[in-house]
This record gives structure tokens, C-alpha cells and sequence, in this order.
């Protein structure tokens, strides 16, 4: 037996006692987990790292201090965003508008979900910006919290899966040398219709016909006499930020997304109805905080992890499976690119991407790199579906349900389509792209 | 405008009487003190363990940053430059790396400039500039030495890849240590880092790659604290006029580009490359045993940033990118250690090779001795090839009007690196 698993059974054997047994926030287990894993694993082979089981803490954590700043100013902009009526606002004015349309209406806020994504490459862009945006329409016209969440959690991955911007083929292409060029089309060919299917799948059935009347006893029509349109300038502010600091990076110096959510906040508290600010912030950073903590775990656990070899152990006994082949086919392979990447990739799709992504693409080189490359971006996107993941974690907040449970049960079948159809695009489309 | 402004003083006024109210409603007394700290004891535990932590690392880390190898001046070596000195705004920042200079510095002879350490977690790099700077006494021609390029990514460890900070080499006085840095630029000198990464030929990348000096080149004086960087060494090789430019990295195994010279298609009408790769066949022929078959591959040129590109595209230099295999950068090894760096043995790679999974073999340790050994023998044979040419070649003859290179290695070859090791061709800071 390989020691690398025993250090992978405590690692996770602390995680899941610490998580299941005695109810600590995941956060707090993944930290517990990592530095139990680092501190068995220098009794046990390294003593020298004792004395670096700090350093080694603080590094794992630090590769999630930009998202974790974005994150916090997410939350401020859309506390602002809420508190000064323009969310009520927005609600009563989509509703209003689109309601005769209801599968048009689904299908446009899909796209509303999914553009801070797309531009950014960020699933958490989105779910904190246009999907807390979206979400309380979605309510109001009947559609239950789960599917709500659930709606916005596909919102959010495909997006970040769509073009133009997909950073886990960047991080993918990169560990091959292979330019970023070519990916629009069989991306979008991926994307597009799962999101289209997961949002009528999800929603359709709850606006098959829209009581616009009763539906406006629900939301609160009341703001309209309260804010006018200028209370939607900050929206603007942020949606010209974003494609700006994206798509034309020269036209302004590097600022960070920290810094684009901030602008439109410091403008939103000044239009819209009247607000405590310091209290509004207050309470966006509260709700900011679990996602934080576990963004620090996160950093902590993959640390511990790669200091011990259990990554390599993993990736190792993957790519073995690709000697267990059917034809030319290393179906072995394929099983654990719909399981082993999902699962990383919901602690990171980032990393489980710069982890798997290379090896895959060399071992399936009889398929189109291009087609492969995507299909294993759709794979780690897959893991933001799944617990710890911030996209599922926010998820929560957005509809203020206490567990992710419910939303995933109805997530179960999005989650196979999307498995099942991006299996058969990287084998298919992968032989005859 | 008048009316927002007086919202925001009001409001300000508001926030701070806030506070006033409240500085004057505190209760200091010790019973009231010790009533909170019962209350809130366990995040004051937290907040002191956060800090206790913070400090710990904090000092840590300065003292890394701060710490620099020591690198011994070699007998060869008649001056040391600087990047600022070729681009000023550099002057004074972290990323201001020195350039060793060894020869004559005639513009009329040739010169060569060897870039170690663009890449920090590539140590083969690092240390063959290291081994050729401490060791090669030049005649005529000139050879720049630059060991720390990306000086920055020097001063952090890569976050989640569990790198130790130092690593050791054993020599014959003790031992001399090297920093194991990052791939990328510390987000101290550069932050924040955008989602992606738009080079100024339009190339897209992940953001991430902001920071990779590798994917910055030929720099802009407008750019990033990367790109100034690239853009100094850029300005250094026009300036110099430099006629070979041999950058030097390490690659994962599984990478598919390993073991490799790479080189920009100019290069192809001086014939360098392939008398180059041609010297290496030859070496590979006698000590197949130990030197693994080089491959020779052609920039490509949809994929910018690259030395190999853009100094190609940018500059009058014949740019050339070895690469060598290295275990401890892969995303397949095992637990992360010195050894590993320096020994090169990873229990999966050798399963990864008996598998077919990688180009390169690694059934047995490729240690760092072999890597470095290597590199040099590869700017050996460089130069082997550009003397060898003189005066035979018949194809682009701008490149050959200043002479040959007149270089003593001191016994600096593949094989005695490989049998003696490194640290037999490090020199003693005592004596320095």
C-alpha cells in the first residue's frame, strides 16, 4: 500500500468527522483536515516540516485571497443594490415586461445569469452579481427556491464554461502549449443548449401560464412610486467595468474585480431609496464570510494534499486508468473524467483543471485537443455543482435555504444531462471536429 | 451636485457622532472588561490564534524575500550590470536583476546571453547559469549571464504547490543553498492580476499568466511590472546587439515539449540549430547511457509571449529555449521534498514511464546534477556549432562577421557534472 493513501484517509477521515460527527462548519473541517494531514505526514516523513505547517497554511489559503476579496465587494454591491430598491425594482419591471413570454423570459435571464460569467470566466461572478440579481423575480413568478437556485447555479457554470472567456481551457491549453484561438464555436455548441434545456427543465413548468395579477400581489409594486430609472445606473456602471476590464484591458490600468464591484456600490449609495450604509455593509460582508472561510479551507486542504503526494496519487492512479482500454478508447479514463474531476473540481475548478487537464489532453490525443480541452473545462465546471463549492454554498444565501441538499437533489438530473452530453461531445465530436 | 454633497457631509457627520456616542457610552471598567472577554472568548481565541499565525508567517516570508543566495563572482566574470541600467524605470525595484558579464565586451566580437531563473521553480535553470557564470573564463566574445531574470517570483512560493522555500546543494566546503521560487511575478510587485490575460499581440490567456515572464516578451514600457521586465531584457539584447540568446527552463514530465531545444525560425538560414541539435546527436550517440535524445522543435507562431518568439520577432538575436525534465514541477509526483528537487526520484513518474504515459523516462531519478549537466553541455555545443560554422556556412552570413567565441570551460562538460556533480563546479563564498 501506498503511504500517499493513508495520508488521503486522514486527511479526509479528519474532514468528514470533523464535518459529519461534530457539525464544524466545512471551513473550519477543511482547515482541521489540512493541518491534521501536514502534521501526520511530517511525524510520519518529514519531520523538517513541522516548523513549516504554518507557512504552509497561509500558502494554501493565499491562492484564493483575490476571489475572496471579490466576494466580499460582490456582496456590498449587491446589499447596496438591494437595500436602495433597485432590486425590488428590477423584479417589478422584468415581470411586468416579459411575462407574456415565458419561455423567452427564461431563457433571456439564463443569459442575464450567465454574461458576468462568460466575460469574466468566473462561475462566482456571476452567482454573486446577476444571479442575486435574477433570483428574486424567478420567486416571484412562482418558481420555488430550489429550482430558483438551481437555475442560477447552471446560470453560473455554463457561463463560466461559455465564451469568449473560459479560464480552465486557458489553464488547460497553457500546461499543453496550445493558444487560446479556435474555442468559440465548439464552446458554445456545449453550452448553449444545456443551459437552454436546464432552465426550461428547471423552470418552464412553474410560467406555463403567469397570473400577471397575482402574481403582483407577491412583489412589491410599490416601488415603482419609490425609485426612479437612475437607480439602474450602477448596474450599467458594473456591466461597462466588467467588459471593459475584460475585453478592452487597455483602455483602463488593472483595478481587479474588488475594485469593479466597489465602484458601482459607492455610486448605488447615493441613488434609490435612502440607507444605512456602514449597516449595509456590514451585512453584505456577513453573508460573505462562511464563503470566505471556506475559500481559506479550500487553499488549506489542496496545500496539505500536495505537500503529502495525495495529489499525485490521484492524478497518477487516473491517468492509470487509461490503460484499460475498449478499442482505442480508455474507458477507465473517460469514468473518471465524469467523477475524479467533478470531485475536484468542486473545491476548485481552477485547480482541478491545472491538475488534470494537461495529462488528459496528452493521453487523448487521437481526439481533437480542442473538443477535449472543452469537454474537461464542462468536467471541472461539473465539481461547482457539488459541496464545498462556493457556487453551491451561495447558492443558499441567494434563496436563504439552510442546506444545499434540496437544491442538489433537483439538480440531480442537469447534472447527468450535462455529464452524459459532454461524454458524448468530447467522443464524438472529438473523433470528427 | 450641491445636494449629494451635502448627503455625504451629513452623513459623515452622522457616522461619526455614531462613534462618539458610542466612545462615550463604554463602560473601561475591569469587571465590565472582563464580562466581554468571557462573552467573546472564543473569538478572541480566534482573533489571537489569526494573529499568532499572521506574525509567524509574516516574519517568515520577509525574511525570504529579503534573503539572497549567494552567488559566488567567478575568476571570469569583469563586471556586473544591471536591467535598470538598460531600462531606468527599474531602477530601484525588486525586479532589477544583475548581469553578470564575462569577456571582452567588444561589439565587434560575438556574444551570448544565457537567461537562468525566468521561471523560479525551474532550479536547472538557475543553477547551470550559476555553474557557467562561476566557472567560464572568456577570451574573445562575450557571454551575459543573467541568474535571477524574474527576480521577483524569486521572493514567494507557489500558492497550493507545497514547494519548500530553499533547496541544497552538497559541495566539497558544505553546502550552498538556492531558492525554489514561484512561476509567476509576486503579486507584491503586481497586483491585481485581471481574470485574463490579453497580450499586446491580442493573444488571450489565463490571467494567471499576467505574471509568467515567459508570456510578456518583447515587454512594453506601458505594461504590467512583467512586462517592464520583459521589456528591459529585450532592450538589453538590441543595445548589446547580443547574437545568440539561450533561454533556460525545466518542464513537467508529462509536458509534452521536454528535453527539447526550441528555436525561432530565423534561426533556420544560419544553420545553428541544426548543427546544434546535430553536436547534441552526436553526444547522445557516445553516453546514450546517460543523455537523453534531444528533440529540436520550431517556435510556433500562434503562441506569443516566448522568448524563443518574440526576442526573435523583436530583436536582432537568434533566440534559443532548452528544456529539461523536471519530477518536482509535474503535476504526478509524489510528496514534495528538497530530495525530490535535487535527487529527482519520484515513485510515480517511474510507474508514470513503465505506464507509456510520458515522452521522457523516468524509470530511474533524473537528478539536478543530470539537468544542469545538461544545459551546459547544450551551450556548450551552441557554441561548438557558431565556431564550427564560421567560415563554412554559406547560408545567412550576417550573424557570423564578428569571429569566433574563445571560451575556457575549466572541465565543465555533460559528463563531469554528471560524475562529479554540481557542487564540484561551485565555488567557495570564503574564498570569494
Amino acid at each position: 500500500m501506498d503511504i500517499e493513501l493513508l495520508h488521503l484517509i486522514v486527511i479526509l477521515g479528519i474532514f468528514l468527522i470533523g464535518a459529519a460527527y461534530f457539525k464544524i462548519p466545512i471551513g473550519v473541517a477543511m482547515m482541521l483536515s489540512a493541518f491534521g494531514g501536514i502534521f501526520i505526514y511530517s511525524a510520519i516523513s518529514a519531520p523538517d516540516q513541522f516548523l513549516q505547517i504554518p507557512r504552509h497554511l497561509v500558502d494554501g489559503s493565499f491562492a484564493y485571497i483575490e476571489p475572496m476579496l471579490t466576494i466580499v465587494a460582490a456582496m456590498i454591491f449587491m446589499r447596496f443594490f438591494a437595500d436602495s430598491g433597485a432590486l425590488e425594482s428590477f423584479t417589478v419591471l422584468a415581470v411586468e415586461k416579459l411575462y407574456r413570454v415565458p419561455t423567452v423570459l427564461l431563457i433571456i435571464f439564463m443569459i442575464i445569469i450567465m454574461f458576468p460569467a462568460m466575460i469574466t470566466g468566473s462561475s462566482v461572478t456571476s452567482i454573486v452579481s446577476a444571479g442575486a440579481l435574477v433570483a428574486p423575480t424567478l420567486l416571484a413568478l412562482g418558481i420555488p427556491k430550489t429550482k430558483t437556485a438551481g437555475i442560477v447555479v447552471c446560470g453560473s457554470i455554463f457561463g463560466m464554461i461559455a465564451p469568449p472567456i473560459n479560464l480552465p481551457v486557458m489553464i488547460i491549453a497553457d500546461t499543453v502549449d496550445m493558444p487560446y484561438t479556435g474555442f468559440t464555436l465548439p464552446l458554445l455548441i456545449l453550452t448553449v443548449p444545456l443551459a437552454i434545456f436546464c432552465v426550461l427543465f428547471l423552470g418552464r413548468r412553474y410560467v406555463g401560464k403567469i397570473d400577471i395579477e397575482d402574481v403582483k400581489k407577491k412583489i412589491p409594486m410599490a416601488i415603482k412610486d419609490e425609485v426612479n430609472t437612475f437607480v439602474y445606473i450602477p448596474i450599467l456602471v458594473l456591466i461597462v467595468l466588467l467588459v471593459i476590464v475584460n475585453v478592452f484591458p487597455t483602455w483602463l490600468p488593472p483595478i481587479g474585480l474588488p475594485l469593479v464591484f466597489l465602484i458601482p456600490a459607492l455610486i448605488q449609495a447615493f441613488l434609490g431609496r435612502k440607507f444605512n450604509i456602514v449597516t449595509s455593509a456590514r451585512n453584505g460582508v456577513r453573508t460573505a464570510l462562511p464563503v470566505m472561510a471556506v475559500l481559506v479551507g479550500i487553499g488549506m486542504f489542496i496545500q496539505a494534499m500536495t505537500l503529502t503526494g495525495v495529489r499525485g496519487y490521484i492524478v497518477y492512479n487516473i491517468l492509470a486508468l487509461g490503460q484499460v482500454t475498449w478499442g482505442q478508447h480508455p474507458i477507465l479514463l473517460y469514468l473518471g473524467s465524469l467523477t475524479l474531476i467533478p470531485a475536484v473540481g468542486a473545491f476548485s475548478p481552477l485547480g482541478s483543471a491545472s491538475v488534470f487537464g494537461g495529462p488528459y489532453v496528452l493521453v487523448l490525443l487521437f481526439l481533437n485537443e480542442i473538443v477535449v480541452a472543452a469537454a474537461l473545462s464542462m468536467f471541472t465546471g461539473v465539481g461547482d455543482f457539488i459541496p464545498p463549492s462556493v457556487v453551491a454554498l451561495h447558492s443558499t444565501h441567494i434563496v436563504e435555504l439552510d442546506g444545499y441538499g434540496k437544491i442538489l437533489k433537483t439538480l440531480i438530473v442537469p447534472i447527468a444531462v450535462t455529464i452524459v452530453v459532454t461524454l458524448a461531445y468530447m467522443i464524438l465530436m472529438g473523433m470528427y471536429w | 451636485m450641491k445636494k449629494m454633497m451635502n448627503g455625504i457631509k451629513k452623513g459623515f457627520s452622522k457616522f461619526i457622532d455614531g462613534i462618539k456616542t458610542r466612545w462615550q457610552n463604554a463602560d473601561f471598567s475591569p469587571k465590565a472588561f472582563k464580562t466581554s472577554v468571557l462573552k467573546h472568548k472564543l473569538s478572541l481565541f480566534y482573533l489571537f490564534l489569526s494573529l499568532a499565525v499572521t506574525l509567524v508567517t509574516g516574519i517568515q516570508y520577509h525574511r525570504f524575500r529579503h534573503t539572497d543566495p549567494v552567488f559566488v563572482t567567478g575568476p571570469g566574470v569583469v563586471d556586473i550590470q544591471r536591467l535598470s541600467d538598460y531600462y531606468e524605470p527599474l531602477e530601484g525595484t525588486y525586479g532589477d536583476a544583475d548581469i553578470y558579464v564575462l569577456g571582452t565586451q567588444n561589439p565587434d566580437e560575438p556574444s551570448i546571453l544565457v537567461l537562468g531563473g525566468v521561471h523560479p521553480n525551474e532550479p536547472a535553470s538557475q543553477v547551470a547559469a550559476v555553474v557557467l557564470m562561476e566557472n567560464l573564463i572568456v577570451e574573445h566574445g562575450t557571454v551575459y549571464i543573467i541568474l535571477e531574470t524574474n527576480r521577483s517570483a524569486f521572493s514567494l512560493s507557489h500558492p497550493q504547490e507545497a514547494t519548500p522555500e530553499w533547496y541544497s546543494i552538497e559541495t566539497p566546503f558544505g553546502e550552498r543553498r538556492f531558492k525554489y521560487g514561484s512561476r509567476g511575478t509576486n503579486p507584491v510587485d503586481q497586483w491585481p492580476v485581471p481574470e485574463v490575460y490579453i497580450h499586446q499581440s491580442g493573444q488571450t490567456l489565463s490571467g494567471v499568466d499576467t505574471r509568467n515572464l515567459n508570456r510578456a516578451f518583447p515587454g512594453t514600457e506601458n505594461g504590467t511590472y512583467t512586462e517592464l521586465v520583459a521589456h528591459a531584457i529585450a532592450e538589453f539584447v538590441r543595445q548589446k546587439d547580443i547574437i545568440i540568446t539561450l533561454d533556460l527552463h525545466e518542464a513537467s514530465p508529462e509536458y509534452a515539449v521536454n528535453n527539447a531545444l526550441i528555436y525561432h525560425e530565423k534561426v533556420r538560414a544560419t544553420g545553428l540549430a541544426s548543427r546544434t541539435y546535430l553536436n547534441l546527436e552526436l553526444f547522445w550517440g557516445i553516453w546514450d547511457d546517460r543523455f537523453a535524445p534531444i528533440k529540436l522543435e520550431i517556435s510556433p507562431r500562434n503562441l506569443r509571449g516566448l522568448t524563443h518568439r518574440e526576442l526573435g520577432d523583436y530583436t536582432n538575436t537568434l533566440p534559443f529555449l532548452a528544456e529539461t525534465s523536471n519530477a518536482s514541477q509535474g503535476r504526478i509526483r509524489g510528496a514534495m521534498s528538497e530530495s525530490l528537487i535535487v535527487d529527482g526520484y519520484d515513485k510515480f513518474y517511474e510507474r508514470a514511464t513503465a505506464l507509456g504515459i510520458l515522452e521522457v523516462d523516468h524509470s530511474e531519478a533524473v537528478p539536478l546534477d543530470e539537468r544542469v549537466a545538461r544545459h551546459i553541455q547544450t551551450f556548450k555545443e551552441l557554441i561548438n556549432a557558431y565556431n564550427s560554422l564560421q567560415g563554412t556556412w554559406t547560408g545567412d552570413l550576417e550573424y557570423y562577421s564578428r569571429g569566433l567565441f574563445d571560451i575556457e570551460y575549466n572541465d565543465l562538460n555533460f559528463t563531469t557534472v554528471y560524475d562529479r556533480g554540481i557542487g564540484a563546479f561551485l565555488l567557495d563564498p570564503e574564498d570569494s
